[in-house]
């Protein structure tokens, strides 16, 4: 799909939501073919002037770094940053184009991930805002939190599900180690391993150590080297 | 209050000597008043406050701490500050990098919050009106519950911070309200206030699939409405649990026998 250049975004009103809510209970075909007919529906949003490009990207850092390219540009923006209907509408405006390279297992998924959920477990899932707000907080060196801004946009893959989910890791250090840990920097992709439930996985990570020693070390105050030095022998195979 | 020391080995700090209050949108103040400021030799007493989207962390004092004073905290990118919880740490700084939490404080939430902090007082924002001849009413002006309290013998304050009050009216108020929101679905996007309310009532258990459920039938029929009024029942309940409203009515009229 080529470009899309478009001289406004929008702000879903409510029934702007349930519409986009509705649609979204139908077939992926369905939605992907008539999602226009609901983000181009004047009547169903509030039309802000700003030229955005939406155009395919192959991982969550190129999307969040258009996103942010997007509110410096537009100040005007910056006060629907968590704006549900905001995010909504720029999801189902992306969507088809979102689909565009994605593997044939992709799918819509929840609606968290297409319509802002503000709840401290689900915002981290909207394909637009999560990786947007990760992008935003690590700025200007995002490249950092790699480990859950790498994967692909559509199937973000587990690093993001057990990293972001924990927002005292996903918003730290934390983020850097597990991209230092996880992340292959010959290839910019998850090492074998990372995901799963085995020894030294993401999940075991965040869930078994980070979060434990967090009720008596002050990880958040260390650098990554402080931080690898005392991680387990279960990690050892992942710091190479 | 005296400090008390969990399993860790953490000193707890007590609740009522550290606080955090947004001041607007872009600063935050954090004020402490300790018992105790016998921290050790090589410290640092830490602020992080966390919120969607955003956490930031912030070096309140390093090896010496006046025993109270307070800090500003810039927060201008935070996203949604009223989401922001904070928790204040003493470290022991150790030569080999480590850092152990040698006393640490609860979860703070912000103190003049009204929707993050104490939600029960958030229910007391009294419209006065000398023509209300009941107790109280929940009405929903302008797109908003709006809580009226009697006012003709001047025993609005009276009522609505009385215990009985607080304890035995606050949760019927919230199922109203959570009723009120399921049903009418307000256009959150014409009152901010609206978010917040759908953001406590999530808080409270209702889950984004009850939300969406409800409030996408376009008709309500008897039979939803019942489901609509057990669902707000729930939550309503939470609240009571949350606020141990049963505990602290009973410990009223406990005090009031004796």
């Amino acid at each position: 799909m080529a470009t899309i250049k478009l001289s406004h975004v929008g702000v879903f009103n409510t029934n702007g939501l349930l519409q986009f809510e509705n649609l979204l209970k139908q077939p992926l075909d369905i939605v992907k073919s008539e999602v226009g007919n609901i983000s181009s529906d004047a009547s169903l949003f509030t039309r802000l002037a700003c030229d955005i490009e939406i155009r395919p990207f192959d991982t969550r850092i190129e999307l969040a770094a258009s996103l942010y390219s997007m509110f410096e540009s537009h100040t005007v923006l910056n006060k629907f940053k968590t704006d549900k209907g905001f995010w909504s509408w720029l999801a189902a405006a992306w969507l088809p184009t979102l689909f565009e390279n994605s593997p044939k297992s992709a799918k819509l998924g929840e609606q968290a991930r297409w319509i802002l959920d503000k709840q401290k477990a689900k915002y981290y899932r909207h394909l637009l805002a999560g990786p947007y707000f990760i992008y935003n907080h690590h700025y200007p060196n995002p490249e950092k939190a790699l480990s859950i801004l790498g994967g692909s946009i559509v199937i973000p893959g587990e690093l993001v599900g057990q990293i972001a989910a924990t927002s005292d890791i996903a918003f730290s250090v934390g983020a850097e180690v597990a991209t230092v840990l996880y992340m292959d920097p010959a290839t910019g992709k998850p090492k074998k391993g990372a995901s799963g439930l085995g020894a030294g996985s993401a999940r075991r990570l965040s869930g078994a150590y980070l979060n434990q020693i967090d009720l008596t070390v002050d990880y958040r105050g260390m650098n990554v080297a402080e931080i690898l030095k005392i991680l387990p022998e279960e990690f050892s195979r992942f710091k190479q | 209050m005296r400090a008390s020391i969990n399993q860790t080995g953490r000193k707890k700090i007590p609740v009522e000597e550290v606080t955090i209050e947004l001041i607007d949108g872009e600063s935050l103040l954090f004020k402490w008043s300790l018992s105790d400021t016998d921290l050790g030799d090589n410290f640092e007493a830490v602020l992080e406050l966390s919120a969607i989207g955003n956490n930031l962390r912030q070096i309140v004092a390093v090896n010496e701490i006046p025993v109270s004073g307070e800090a500003k905290i810039l927060i201008k990118d935070f996203l949604i500050p009223q989401s922001i919880v904070g928790r204040f740490k003493v470290v022991s700084l150790n030569k080999d990098g480590l850092r152990f939490i040698t006393r640490e404080s609860q979860t703070l939430r912000l103190k003049n919050n009204k929707l993050e902090g104490e939600q029960g007082k958030s229910l007391l924002d009294v419209h006065w009106d000398q023509q209300l001849n009941v107790p109280w009413q929940l009405i929903f002006e302008d797109s908003e519950p709006i809580l009226k309290v009697s006012d003709q013998f001047e025993n609005a304050p009276k009522i609505y911070s009385h215990i009985v009050f607080q304890t035995a009216i606050l949760p019927e108020i919230f199922k109203q309200i959570t009723f009120w929101l399921l049903t009418e679905d307000p256009d959150e996007n014409q009152n901010i206030k609206i978010r917040y309310w759908w953001k406590l009532v999530e808080e409270y258990g209702l889950t984004s699939e009850d939300r969406g459920y409800f409030t996408g039938l376009i008709e309500k029929d008897l039979e939803i409405v019942k489901e609509i009024e057990l669902k707000s029942s729930e939550v309503a309940d939470k609240f009571a649990v949350r606020h141990k409203i049963v505990q602290k009515l009973s410990n009223f009229l406990t005090e009031e026998e004796a």
